[in-house]
């Protein structure tokens, strides 16, 4: 009779690295095949959309906020605390930015509007992610459950609002407010959808979550968190601070790029499930496919941004199948990660028994 | 008569029964230890795949048929991903869900502004009945049969069970398998039986639905079928009750959600906890070597 | 004269872990009718045997017979269907079932499809059969540790097995249980069962078997019949010779210790995971520059006792005192602050982070900035190494990918390097070589000269005298005698241990 067994072992990094870079080419393979097979599009005009896409300026949209939210995950994800609700700490960080530039005057004040608006989007992502973990760490609520609880209450919150109080006067019926006084607005460079601000804070964020893990106490202690609680108890340290800690980070940062949609991309807000436009979720695959390494995440937002710009050039006929061979590439590419990992863990043997 | 026929038309509409199928298939899945996070992956993925099957076939056997055939070979996927290379659930669930996102778009897109070519007529007394039947079977399979018994022995400690004799990750395959069928027949109706035409994203976020109110029923079988049936009610005559009642739409469209939710909460924070509890290694990994006994 | 065939027999059995031969050729038999008792001390290898019969482990040599043919066990499953059923100190049911339907999952005959009434009135029959009090309906999370043993009892009786073994299970029952237990085992004889009493109490063993084997260090060390030997010889097997003559009492100068301690453990109770009387009132005290050793064999409440003083168990009664404050209620990291050090059993699962450098555990704990730069973590890490002779290829490495005993030293650096005023030690030795093991005992010792109090948990007897002021023995969760260093050696030791 034969069985399969699992054996632990350790790979070397540079292993583990060839392996990891040849699934992520062999996913781009394995999804360019379906789609030329589904899109009868010759595979060399699909390869040369791709390359046009990636190198469009208006992946920088989707790379700041994916690199944000992503960075905010990989902290979480090094606890090993699973936040899976980053697409409704968005929307509620973009709720927050919008009540202060529409409903307080400092919407009219340039640039201390915006800072405002994004201090609040931050401290409302933070508090959504708080009630998670604190149901997890006080009555031992599964957080993944919990946060996709919450991302549906966080889109229908939005959509509450749009429909009712907060709708706009000069919309004409359309679910939404109305736009955000012009002071703050966050500035697109002319001809693009992306925004240096943004940009910038992403890069910046990039440098500082890097540091903040690895080289101070808190940032060790999330990472040691991660692989042993008990470690970090003994070394003089809460756990359960540090754990609320890494959770909340990640639950701000994602609140803020929620405040940066809002002030760049939308500058009104609009019904919850486009103004989360699944970022939230995306962002999980980016902070996976970092190896949950913050200098990284660049890496896999652009990966994955590239693919977001794709969408809109992938036409069949008058249909467009972009949305979807996104959609099914990141899985592609997600499922490949995680059978990589796997396999740099476990070997995996067929036995006689 | 007309009113009361007209209010059981409401409350076992084709939506029901979609929705019964669903969450009735998340229970079979979750009690045997699997976070089923590709749920609504699997629901997107029947509900286009039976629309561009309707339009190549007219048999409504074999739409069903190949429909569900489908998503067995998802549910040997995730098998494959969460048992054997004993990846994380949450992950997986995700990676699927994406992956089916995407392939369901495909396989619909081209027939985008069809109608569906099969229309299966339902009515009441057939939700009804098809509805207990299937709720008491699943009751009744998982609690007074040896399955049932593997099953949640896998869910609760998968360790134990594979000392008293299971063989977990068969069971957990059996148990996916028959968990997505049902939860891919729950779309094909949801498709054919209830909306009739197709969209890009049509689907999306049922399967989160039926995943919430499973846990509003505590993955109870029986308790599943009565909040359900409440639930779709309440769906189906959601504009009337706007009207009626003045309350916004998004609220209600929250009230599945804030329930689970609640119920979840509520459940742990009390002594009720030990009673009426989530299988206890749900979404755990499972590594089956490192057993301590 | 017929001659019997065993029920179960194995041959020259071979099980290698790293770095150590758990059983190294070893070979007996039970035969039908019997009751075989295996007698060893921590490390013996006894529970190793076990969990090969049971398809837990695989052997790396020998063969095992099963009634003459020979077998290979890859699983529980595979023993079951051989006949063979376990029962350990820890029970291995699924919680949320009852009690029913636990049994149900052993049972080959109760098809995949079968209706429960059928497994109801054969549980409710199996339990009339053999007097134990249980209500099969109840889920088991509601049953005392008791009765889950005796539902973990029942369980393997349903199977009918042709060889039951019984894995040090008799520890935490009570007096009258153990008798029904004696007279449960007693009538399988009469059925022509074969039982495997594995255990580590002599009393036990003379009482129940027809045969002892004794092993010790993976070997075994011989096979006596029922009557052909006492309690002194068996000790005798069961510890063997030191290099020290047991009967000798290590004088040491006495020491004059302030009156007020700095540890107090009163009145301690703490439940184990399946809510057995792991530590049933337990009280001492520790005064600077004291060290109490408790000896001990492992699964007599000790790991429940440390875990409740370092904070990660919370005891049902009783209190902790540190320097006179109450913390039986404070969790670890505050402990820590105070100046409470623990070194677990397990450095992999309780003491460090894995995925972590060396240079970062150590600087978790031992730099107390909020900045903490490369070159502050890697003079912690040098430091540590230097002290104990780590080996790490680099300080970068993650600890995880260390040997275990490197990885006890990192843990033993760390606690010892934080210069604290009470340390919980628990088996701080145990993988070490003996160069690093007396350099971590004199540190231990040095540590009480500079003042701190110690608790050492130590299974290993010798160190427990050695390094002690007072010697004190835990067995079945309880202190069973508590000496000063001057006053007993091994060998009484030994036998408080063993009885």
């Amino acid at each position: 009779m034969l069985r399969v067994v699992l054996v632990r072992r350790e790979l070397g990094r540079r292993t583990y690295a060839v392996l990891m870079g040849s699934s992520a080419v062999l996913s781009i393979l394995v999804s360019i095949v379906v789609v030329a097979l589904a899109s009868s599009m010759p595979p060399q005009t699909l390869l040369f959309k791709v390359g046009e896409s990636y190198a469009n300026l208006n992946t920088l949209r989707y790379f700041s906020t994916l690199t944000i939210i992503g960075l905010g995950l990989t902290v979480a994800y090094s606890a090993k605390l699973w936040n899976i609700g980053a697409e409704g700490q968005l929307v509620v960080g973009a709720i927050g930015a919008t009540a202060v530039a529409l409903f307080t005057p400092l919407g009219h004040i340039p640039v201390l509007g915006i800072v405002v608006g994004l201090i609040l989007a931050s401290l409302l992502g933070l508090l959504w992610g708080l009630a998670a973990i604190l149901l997890k760490l006080k009555l031992g609520l599964n957080e993944v459950l919990v946060t996709l609880l919450l991302n549906y209450i966080a889109y229908y919150t939005a959509d509450y609002l749009v429909y009712g109080p907060w709708r706009g006067i000069y919309v004409h019926g359309y679910p939404e407010t109305d736009l955000i006084p012009q002071e703050s607005w966050l500035l697109r460079v002319y001809g693009y959808s992306f925004s240096y601000p943004v940009l910038l804070t992403a890069l910046i964020l990039v440098v500082l979550v890097y540091m903040v893990m690895k080289f101070t106490r808190l940032g060790i202690a999330i990472r040691a968190y991660g692989s042993n609680p008990r470690a970090v108890e003994l070394s003089g340290i809460s756990s359960f601070r540090t754990a609320v800690a890494a959770f909340v980070i990640s639950a701000a940062l994602a609140g803020l790029a929620g405040g940066f949609e809002l002030f760049a991309v939308h500058r009104k807000l609009v019904p919850g499930y486009k103004i989360g436009a699944g970022l939230g979720y995306i962002s999980i695959i980016v902070a996976w496919l970092s190896g949950l390494n913050p200098l990284l995440v660049p890496l896999s937002a652009y990966y994955v941004s590239g693919l977001m710009v794709f969408r809109y050039v992938l036409q069949i006929g008058t249909v467009n199948i972009g949305d979807a061979f996104a959609q099914f590439f990141i899985g592609i590419a997600l499922l490949s990660t995680l059978a990589t990992s796997s396999l740099a863990r476990y070997k995996i043997k067929v036995v006689r028994s | 008569m007309e009113p009361i026929t007209q209010m059981l038309d409401n409350v076992f509409s084709p939506l029901t029964l979609a929705m019964v199928l669903m969450v009735l298939g998340d229970i079979v899945v979750e009690h045997s230890g699997v976070l089923n996070i590709g749920i609504d992956g699997v629901v997107a993925l029947s509900v286009a795949l039976s629309f561009a099957l309707s339009l190549t076939t007219n048999d409504p056997v074999l739409v069903f048929a190949l429909v569900v055939l489908a998503a067995i070979a998802v549910a040997l996927v995730v098998s494959l991903i969460v048992n054997v290379f004993v990846a994380s659930h949450v992950l997986t669930g995700l990676a699927v869900g994406f992956a089916c996102y995407g392939l369901g778009s495909i396989a619909a897109l081209p027939h985008l502004g069809r109608s569906a070519g099969v229309h299966p007529t339902l009515h009441w007394y057939w939700v009804l009945g098809v509805s207990v039947v299937l709720a008491l079977a699943v009751w009744y399979m998982l609690y007074y049969t040896k399955l049932g018994i593997a099953i949640r022995a896998s869910g609760n400690n998968p360790y134990a069970a594979e000392a008293l004799g299971i063989h977990v990750w068969r069971i957990r395959t059996l148990a996916l398998v028959a968990g997505y069928s049902l939860i891919a027949l729950g779309g094909a109706i949801y498709e054919l039986g209830y909306i009739g035409i197709w969209s890009q994203g049509l689907g999306v976020g049922r399967g989160w639905l039926a995943l919430s109110l499973a846990i509003a029923s505590m993955w109870h079988p029986l308790a599943a079928l009565g909040i359900t049936a409440v639930y779709s009610y309440v769906e189906t005559s959601m504009w009337a009750l706007q009207l009626a009642a003045g309350i916004p739409a998004a609220v209600i469209n929250a009230m599945p959600f804030l329930t689970a939710l609640g119920i979840v909460v509520a459940v742990h924070a009390t002594p009720v906890k030990k009673r009426v509890s989530p299988p206890r290694a749900l979404g755990a990994e499972y590594f089956r070597e490192e057993r301590t006994a | 004269m017929v001659e019997e065939i065993p029920v179960v027999s194995v041959e020259n059995l071979t099980k290698r872990f790293p770095g150590v031969a758990a059983l190294d050729g070893v070979s007996l038999e039970v035969r039908p009718g019997e009751i075989h008792a295996v007698l060893g001390e921590n490390g013996a290898g006894k529970s190793t045997l076990a969990k090969i019969l049971y398809g837990i482990y695989s052997p790396d040599g020998g063969r095992i017979l099963i009634e003459g043919h020979e077998v290979s066990i890859a699983s529980p499953r595979d023993a079951m269907k051989l006949g063979i059923a376990m029962v350990s100190q820890r029970p291995q049911l699924v919680e949320e079932l009852n009690v029913a339907e636990n049994i149900a999952l052993s049972l080959e005959e109760i098809g995949i499809l079968t209706s429960m009434k059928r497994v109801y009135e054969y549980s409710h029959k199996l339990v009339e059969r053999f007097g134990l009090d249980v209500d099969v309906t109840k889920p088991v999370w509601m049953l005392s540790y008791t009765q889950k043993q005796m539902v973990e009892l029942l369980r393997a009786l349903a199977i009918e097995a042709k060889l039951l073994i019984l894995d040090e299970v008799t520890t935490y029952l009570p007096k009258i249980v153990k008798k029904k237990l004696y007279g449960i085992l007693k009538s399988l004889k009469f059925e022509g069962r074969g039982i495997l009493f594995i255990t580590h109490k002599i009393g036990e063993a003379l009482d129940l078997a027809d045969r002892i084997t004794v092993l010790r260090r993976g070997k075994v060390v011989a096979t006596f019949t029922r009557g052909s030997v006492d309690g002194d010889a068996l000790r005798k097997a069961m510890f063997g010779e030191r290099y020290a003559p047991q009967n000798e009492i290590v004088k040491k100068a006495p020491q004059r210790f302030e009156e007020k301690s700095v540890l107090n453990v009163e009145g301690l109770v703490v439940l184990g995971d399946h809510g057995e009387l792991a530590v049933n009132s337990v009280s001492f005290n520790i005064r600077r520059g004291e060290v109490l050793s408790i000896a001990g064999i492992a699964g007599n409440g000790q790991r429940e006792l440390v875990e409740a003083i370092a904070g990660f168990r919370k005891p049902v009664k009783g209190r902790v005192l540190f320097e006179g404050v109450d913390i039986s209620r404070e969790p670890p990291f505050k402990r820590a602050l105070m100046g409470l050090a623990f070194i677990p059993e397990d450095p992999f699962k309780q003491g460090v982070a894995v995925d972590l450098s060396l240079a970062e555990n150590m600087a978790l704990k031992l730099v107390g900035k909020m900045f903490i730069t490369f070159e502050e973590s890697v003079e912690v890490a040098r430091k540590a190494i230097d002290t104990l002779s780590i080996a790490a290829p680099s300080v970068r490495t993650p600890v995880g990918t260390l040997s275990g005993g490197n990885v006890q030293k990192v843990v033993v650096a760390r606690e010892l390097m934080a210069q604290p005023r009470v340390l919980v030690a628990y088996n701080p030795t145990r993988m070490l070589d003996e160069a690093s093991a007396s350099k971590v005992r004199r540190m231990i010792r040095s540590l009480a000269d500079k003042g701190a109090a110690v608790l050492l948990i130590s299974e290993d007897v010798e160190e427990a005298v050695e390094l002690g002021d007072r010697v004190a023995v835990m067995s079945r969760g309880q202190i069973v005698g508590l000496f000063s260093a001057g006053s007993v050696n091994v060998e009484m030791l030994e036998k408080l241990m063993a009885e």
